[in-house]
């Protein structure tokens, strides 16, 4: 009796495990049915190629160039790690259809080198054209910091890039990505300005962001702030107390008003840092991935309004006390 | 206070089975033994011998077949610590940390509040038990360090503290030295007078003349069964052990 | 001067990190899971399941992830998928002629790969990778609740049956004879076992906690032939390693979790060499001015 009870409780676990994963690839297999729907609808006279790309972000940013000519896929999904994501066979079947695969470079994506070399097809790398700021710690001292888009300065480059290659891919519509890519340059370049007119507003002394991972070098860079940060690099084993300290100190000594931390990382450490120095904690910054359907930074554009939401709101809020 | 009838027989084990995944270890084993009777189980190594004294011990479910001690069940029994049991060296894990105090001191778990912390009376029952087998000497000697004489008079001495009626032994003359086998000797004599009955298992025959009222001969069944000096004969050891000389097992000495 | 000099730098290289909240829970909480851990295990040492304790701790990863995409605490899905493990690879052992160790490691890297395959395919928001490693830097308050009532019911439950379960991993046949519920015990020590492993993947991730589960019973079955010396000596080197590993890794800036277990490895080696009795140069001193 006992050990029938034993026998199919273990079923139970498998059977709940398994199902769990299965609900979970259902919502996204009708998300992406969704989608293919609204393609298939939108599809006038040939069957268009696909474009594939490593991220979310990325896939955001194309799709608003190239609009509905081709079709853009990513291989990481909204909210998934990127750094060392892990290949799946579905995805070289993608590799294999698609006509290019376009990847952001600086040693980001891990797994790329492996999955192009696997298949027959061209890449665009992104940091083949772009200017790299260095990270200055850790084991990845030296190595490119790959988080560009971060800023909206960079991200124009991005467009600019991106455009540049994908009208060579396709000249026939060169004229058409180039009226996408301007409209959607503005919308990035407005909320650039943004985010200048309210760092104007604060005190030079207090420009700092303190974040968990040290993401933000571009970002910082191109707006006169300073970073710090936990860690170097996503990497969360690395944390040591020493750093943490820093960080504290820092933020004791320059009376930084508010710390932030990124939503693909346990927070939990900010938080302490938050709670022990009397600074704000300001809430997750989306980095690498785009969030899930209806999360707060579905495309690029939303992510970026968000995260310098997110900033000037824990300014803000901290300041007011 | 138990009735007459139910003191007749402290062991009845009647047609029992065992078996582990389908495998048949013993099968339609019958035994009855008294108060005061002293048993030798004899047999091959894998007959069945150890699977029997899990039997009586509950230590395996039978398959078929039904034990009583002392006229009760097995739980009961259990309850009233009647079966001792004295494993043999080989069984005991001698890097364990626990001295001759701590092991006589769990012949006492049994009648103790679930925090097993000792009363006086278990004190002194411990110290009663290791004085019987000859250890005072020892008492707070870690097991690694003592002999293997030693060692089994230790697991005597904590069957003497469980007070059990029924003492179940594993070989109990197996690798000890010449005063421990007449220390054991002598402690036979006493239980049988305070009316205990031993089952003890063993190769030597010589051990068997001399001790035991009774034999049991088992290969995975019983294969004979009575008192020694009439089952014990040449032709029932040949057949128990496979075909296997008796003189061989005897020894040239007998 | 050079005395006041240095009695001055051993004061701030003590103060100084304990001047930090975070420093102070982090020593706090690593010195309640470590001891939790070392307390179980000396059971597992005399029990012989140091193998046992790498499968649970593996097997809780699955439990994890399926915690989190249902929105469970992550405490009870790693309990849930921990006993289910051992359920598992009781029944397996029970209905096959497959050896005990055979059957360990094929439950818990199935139910490892399970965990892995799941992180694949559950797009979490968090990266789910972390709990093979953990941190004792920031553990939110409600985790640290939760890790404070987990320990205290290990060490409840182990101190009660404290003779019981010595009794069991001695010996079971006895146990059982005079009327002790055996399969209780074993699934009790199994319970702790899923327990602790919940509890320590917090401060250190899964793949250290097996040695807090391993190291400290094993140094301490060096250095003693008395149960009860077993148990504090493995408790007592658990703390020092927590409080000697925590303060390296602020000195030295290494992860505190690899810091605690490498400070109790070196303990180990410690008593590996020089223990009294068991130790490879066998230092008598202690023993002989003892006596
Ligand atoms: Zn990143």
């Amino acid at each position: 009796m006992k050990k029938n009870f034993i026998f199919i409780f273990s079923c139970l676990l498998f059977i709940f495990s398994v199902t769990a994963c299965k609900n979970n690839s259902e919502i996204q297999n009708s998300n992406t049915s969704n989608g293919d729907e609204l393609t298939n609808k939108t599809r006038i006279k040939k069957e268009k190629e696909l474009l594939l790309v490593s991220f979310t972000i990325l896939e955001d940013i194309v799709r608003n160039i190239v609009g509905d000519e081709f079709k853009v896929e990513s291989i990481t999904k909204p909210g998934m790690e990127v750094h060392g994501y892990q290949v799946t066979p579905s995805d070289l079947v993608r590799g294999s259809k698609a006509i290019i695969f376009i990847q952001n470079g600086f040693g980001f994506e891990l797994w790329a080198d492996k999955f192009v070399s696997n298949l027959n097809v061209e890449k665009i790398t992104i940091a083949n054209n772009l200017e790299p700021m260095f990270i200055s710690e850790d084991i990845y001292k030296g190595k490119p910091n790959p988080h560009a888009w971060i800023s909206p300065k960079r991200g124009i480059l991005y467009v600019d890039i991106l455009l540049e290659e994908l009208s060579n891919l396709d000249p026939e519509n060169r004229e058409k990505f180039k009226k996408n890519a301007q409209s959607f340059k503005n919308k990035i370049q407005k909320i650039d300005e943004d985010f200048s007119l309210f760092l104007n507003t604060l005190p030079k002394s207090k420009r700092y962001l303190v974040s968990c991972e040290g993401a933000f070098s571009y970002l910082t860079n191109d707006y006169g702030l300073k970073e710090a940060y936990l860690w170097p690099v996503n990497a969360e084993s690395q944390i040591t107390p020493k750093r943490m300290a820093k960080v504290i100190n820092l933020v004791n000594e320059k009376q930084i008003p508010a710390v932030f931390c990124e939503s693909t990382v346990n927070s939990e450490s900010q938080e302490s840092v938050a709670k022990e120095t009397g600074a704000f904690f300001g809430g997750n910054l989306y980095v690498d991935s785009l969030s899930k359907k209806n999360g707060p930074a579905e495309s690029y554009l939303e992510m970026l309004e968000y995260n310098l939401g997110i900033i000037k709101n824990g300014f803000n809020a901290s300041l007011k006390n | 206070m138990k009735s007459m009838e139910f003191e007749k027989y402290r062991i009845e084990a009647e047609n029992i089975c065992v078996d582990y995944n389908g495998k048949v270890a013993l099968y339609d084993a019958t035994l009855r033994l008294k108060a005061g009777q002293i048993c030798g189980l004899v047999g091959m190594n894998g007959a069945g011998k150890t699977t029997f004294f899990n039997a009586l011990t509950g230590f395996v479910n039978l398959s078929k077949g039904k034990i009583r001690i002392n006229g009760e069940t097995l739980k009961t029994s259990q309850k009233d610590q009647a079966v001792a049991y004295v494993p043999q060296n080989e069984g005991i894990d001698a890097d364990f940390p626990v001295n001759v105090w701590d092991i006589v001191m769990m012949g006492r778990y049994g009648s103790m509040n679930i925090f097993r912390s000792p009363r006086e009376s278990d004190i002194q029952a411990v110290k009663n038990a290791i004085e019987r087998v000859d250890l005072v000497d020892y008492s707070f000697t870690p097991i690694g360090d003592l002999s293997g004489g030693q060692r089994k008079r230790t697991f005597l001495a904590r069957a003497i503290a469980q007070r059990a009626s029924i003492l179940l032994l594993d070989e109990p003359f197996a690798g000890v030295d010449i005063r421990t086998e007449k220390l054991i000797s002598e402690l036979f004599l006493q239980f049988k007078n305070e009316g205990k009955t031993i089952l003890l298992s063993t190769h030597d025959m010589i051990h068997v003349r001399e001790f035991c009222d009774l034999v049991l001969l088992i290969n995975k069944t019983v294969v004979a069964y009575g008192d020694t000096s009439e089952v014990f004969t040449p032709e029932n050891i040949t057949s128990t052990f496979g075909g296997m000389s008796p003189d061989f097992l005897f020894g040239p000495e007998s | 001067m050079d005395g006041s000099f240095l009695t001055i730098d051993i004061n701030s290289f003590i103060t100084e990190p304990i001047a930090h909240e975070f420093m102070r829970k982090a020593i706090l909480i690593s010195i309640l899971i470590t001891s939790v851990c070392g307390l179980l295990s000396s059971f597992l040492t005399l029990k012989g399941w140091a193998l046992m304790g790498d499968a649970v701790s593996h097997a809780v990863m699955p439990g994890v992830v399926v915690a989190y995409a249902i929105g469970v605490p992550l405490s009870v899905g790693a309990f849930v998928f921990g006993v289910g493990s051992v359920a598992l690879i009781g029944f397996i052992k029970h209905k096959s002629r497959i050896k005990e160790d055979t059957v360990i490691g094929l439950v818990f890297t199935g139910f490892f790969a399970l965990g892995i395959v799941l992180i694949s395919k559950i797009t979490s928001d968090i990266d789910l990778m972390h709990i093979l490693y953990g941190t004792p830097l920031g553990i939110p308050l409600s985790d640290v609740k939760q890790t404070i009532f987990i320990s205290f019911l290990v060490v409840l439950l182990l101190s009660i049956f404290r003779k019981d379960l010595m009794l069991y991993c001695f010996d079971p046949r006895h146990a059982k004879t005079i009327g002790i519920n055996v399969s209780f015990l074993h699934y009790l020590l199994l319970t702790c076992l899923s327990l602790a492993a919940v509890v320590g993947l917090q401060a250190v991730g899964i793949v250290l906690v097996v040695a807090m589960l391993i190291t400290p019973g094993a140094t301490a079955y060096l250095l003693t032939d008395k149960f009860d010396e077993l148990s504090i000596i493995s408790v007592l080197s658990s703390i020092i390693s927590s409080l000697i590993g925590i303060y390296l890794s602020y000195w030295l800036d290494i992860a505190p979790g690899g810091s605690i277990v490498l400070v109790q490895t070196f303990i180990f080696l410690f008593a590996f060499l020089f223990a009294p009795r068991y130790g490879i140069f066998k230092v008598k001193k202690l023993l002989s001015s003892s006596n």
